[in-house]
């Protein structure tokens, strides 16, 4: 079940449409971020007046290299891209596969899966293969992004002299960003594959009450503000999933520890498979 | 049919490996030059040369905040809470959190054949792999009484450098075990980044006297707080009005434009007090008239500004007193400044920081010389027929646009 339901998944145009998008931002994040930050106004990995200096033969303190690792869309906040890329991770995930299920209860092709295999069998290949697109869709961008941006900025260890971001001592994970910086980045992957994963199954859970495909796809999306929202009037605004996610959120780092960013998602994630498969048992009505 | 398809696979399979080896050598061409990044250390057992200063470690000592300003009075002033930047924010708690004081005395010597001053503000100190600290110029000059140092060939010189530990920037874990970071100072940069690791930190624990000093010096006296709130940023104040920071009320009391600068006399403004920004004397002539440099006559000025302070709390104050004076279209004076100080100031010489006493009410004139500069458009030469400002606190030069009205961040004070 979980190998069929995966062709259906890679076959789908939603598939498509994330990878277009992931290109997209990437694509724009390479040319907002390195040619037109880079090349255009600073210069070069060197900007141009410390390329100056460092031709005159001097060692100046605070002269560093543009670095990949505060060079590509997770890591760097020159460019509005980081924002906008952690605001499209909801509708990044739910492309790929996260309304299938409303359409397989809309097309009566559910009627016929259950008539066939066990309810159970396939509501659970339909969370994981949902669950595993949204998080695959979700890092795409991140991981291309990188991948990209590596054709044109070196890979050096970020250095606290010349940091361009906001990484100090007492922040989660400080110590690898400046020492293996592809462990910290490499943990906010995994940390966005499980968001992705999570908001991707948010769109089959609400398809037991949703009436409207459009609703369906928008509602990870729609989860994801809100709860930026209620958290901010709360003032627990370090909580919200766009925040805990970006790694370049300062306020976070601060005051929410890596641990209890994984505990959070993996909460949430619960959550939603409990709720997907529980109701999903014991639903007799399909639409 | 299916040999085309076959065909067809291979020569994707062909296409990926071409773009893959293609991918991997931009990206090893872009990476080539990553060695230059790697941090070099030495120990600080010998002597090391940097950009023709050879410096030398002659003492390293983790102090007790406590233990650091019993053995150094001086800098006492750096750690009271009352009339500090603390106080003004109600916050106690963090002047405590400095619970460390990482010092090192680093001796230079000039061993190039030029002049080479002494980049000590650039020596930041690292401890482990994540935290950085740059040292604390305000502390810096109480405890060396220097402000900018160069060597002459073969001279040399020592200079205290104070590093301030402060818990809230250490994650907990490793502030608890401070004396066991991997502490080093970077001397010099990008491409040759050379860090002394300091290997032989040497805690110093206070006692009882020092402790004493240090709790009189932090803790918070809530009777004292000041009263007046600072003048907020943003902001063109008019003439007669009044710039308040740190509970030390300032208003202009009177000013003086002169342009004939050798017949001025200078034994008017009474008593010059050396402190340290370039000594007036220097620039006196016998008879007293005063003669900046860099003059060229009847194309300078002074403007002498007489403001007027009142400390309207009851401990003493410390406050920056260095505005610039800037003309109508926002351009400043940036030449030199000298300051006359009136009795119920204090003030160390290369320091910052100015103090007044408890309900202190004096006056301080501070003189700006101005040049006119022959290369530009005449029209953008100081003139005296249109307004003067004071400017107070930090801004973006950018966004400040004095003719339309807008202060940008700055905080203006018009004297004319």
């Amino acid at each position: 079940m979980f190998r069929f339901e995966g062709k259906r998944c890679v076959r789908s145009w939603g598939v498509k449409g994330a990878v277009l998008l992931a290109v997209l931002l990437a694509g724009g994040h390479f040319l907002g971020y390195c040619v037109w930050f880079l090349v255009r106004e600073q210069g070069g990995i060197i900007s141009r007046e410390d390329r100056e200096i460092l031709e005159q033969g001097a060692a100046y303190i605070g002269i560093y290299p543009a670095t990949l690792y505060e060079g590509f869309i997770g890591g760097e906040g020159y460019t509005f891209f980081n924002q906008l890329y952690y605001y499209m991770i909801p509708i990044l995930a739910v492309l790929p596969y996260g309304a299938s299920f409303f359409q397989d209860e809309d097309s009566g092709y559910l009627k016929y899966i259950y008539s066939m295999k066990k309810k159970s069998r396939y509501l659970l290949a339909k969370y994981a293969v949902t669950f595993l697109s949204g998080a695959v869709a979700a890092a795409l961008p991140y991981a291309l992004s990188f991948a990209v941006n590596a054709l044109y900025v070196p890979a050096v260890i970020p250095n606290e002299m010349a940091q361009h971001t906001n990484v100090i001592d007492v922040m989660s994970m400080s110590e690898f960003y400046y020492s293996r910086p592809w462990i910290y980045f490499g943990v906010y992957m995994a940390a966005i594959m499980l968001c992705g994963g999570l908001l991707a199954s948010l769109a089959l859970c609400i398809t037991y009450v949703a009436k409207n495909f459009f609703f369906v796809l928008c509602f990870p999306f729609l989860f994801y503000i809100s709860i930026d929202y209620i958290l901010m009037e709360l003032g627990a605004d370090q909580y919200s999933l766009s925040r805990i996610i970006n790694p370049m959120n300062g306020y976070v780092k601060l005051h929410v520890p890596i641990q209890h960013v994984f505990l959070e998602l993996l909460l949430l994630g619960s959550i939603s498979f409990l709720v997907f498969i529980a109701v999903g048992i014991r639903r007799e009505r399909v639409l | 049919m299916k040999q085309k398809k076959r065909r067809k696979n291979y020569l994707i399979i062909l296409g990926i490996l071409v773009l893959t080896a293609v991918y991997g050598v931009r990206v090893a061409y872009v990476n080539q030059d990553n060695d230059k990044t790697k941090i070099h250390y030495v120990t600080d057992d010998a002597p090391v040369e940097v950009q023709g200063l050879e410096i030398t470690i002659e003492e390293e000592k983790l102090y007790e905040t406590a233990a650091f300003v019993g053995e150094f009075p001086s800098v006492r002033r750096n750690f009271q809470y009352q009339g500090s930047f603390f106080e003004q924010h109600q916050d106690e708690e963090g002047l405590r959190a400095i619970e460390y004081i990482l010092y090192v005395k680093m001796r230079f010597k000039n061993v190039s054949d030029e002049l080479q001053p002494i980049p000590y503000n650039d020596y930041h100190i690292y401890g482990g792999v994540s935290y950085n600290n740059g040292v604390n110029p305000f502390l810096l000059g109480d405890l060396n009484q220097v402000s900018g140092v160069s060597l002459k060939p073969g001279s040399s010189y020592f200079i205290m450098m104070a590093y301030e530990m402060n818990r809230l920037s250490f994650h907990p874990d490793r502030y608890q075990k401070l004396l066991e970071q991997d502490f080093s100072i970077i001397v010099s940069g990008y491409p040759d980044i050379c860090h002394i690791r300091l290997s032989h930190l040497e805690p110093v624990k206070a006692d009882r006297e020092a402790r004493d000093i240090y709790e009189n010096l932090v803790s918070a006296d809530k009777s004292k707080a000041p009263v007046l709130p600072n003048t907020r940023q943003g902001i063109i104040m008019d003439i007669g009005e009044t710039y308040v920071t740190n509970g030390v009320m300032m208003t202009v009391e009177d000013y003086d434009i002169v342009d004939n600068l050798n017949d001025y006399d200078y034994k008017k403004l009474g008593a010059a007090e050396d402190d340290g920004i370039p000594d007036i004397t220097h620039y006196t002539r016998k008879d007293g008239s005063v003669k900046p440099r860099r003059l060229e006559k009847g194309k300078g000025y002074f403007v002498f500004v007489t403001l007027r302070c009142q400390n309207t709390t009851e401990a003493a104050r410390g406050f920056s007193l260095s505005p610039y004076l800037y003309n109508y279209t926002g351009k400043a004076s940036l030449e030199d400044r000298y300051v006359w100080l009136g009795e119920q100031f204090q003030h160390e010489k290369y320091s910052a920081t100015y103090m007044m006493e408890a309900h202190g009410d004096d006056t301080v004139t501070v003189a700006y010389h101005i040049t006119a500069d022959p290369s530009l458009p005449k029209k953008l030469w100081w003139d005296f027929d249109k307004p003067l400002y004071l400017s107070f606190g930090i801004m973006d030069p950018g966004k400040v646009d004095l003719p339309k009205g807008n202060p940008g961040t700055g905080i203006f004070l018009r004297i004319k």
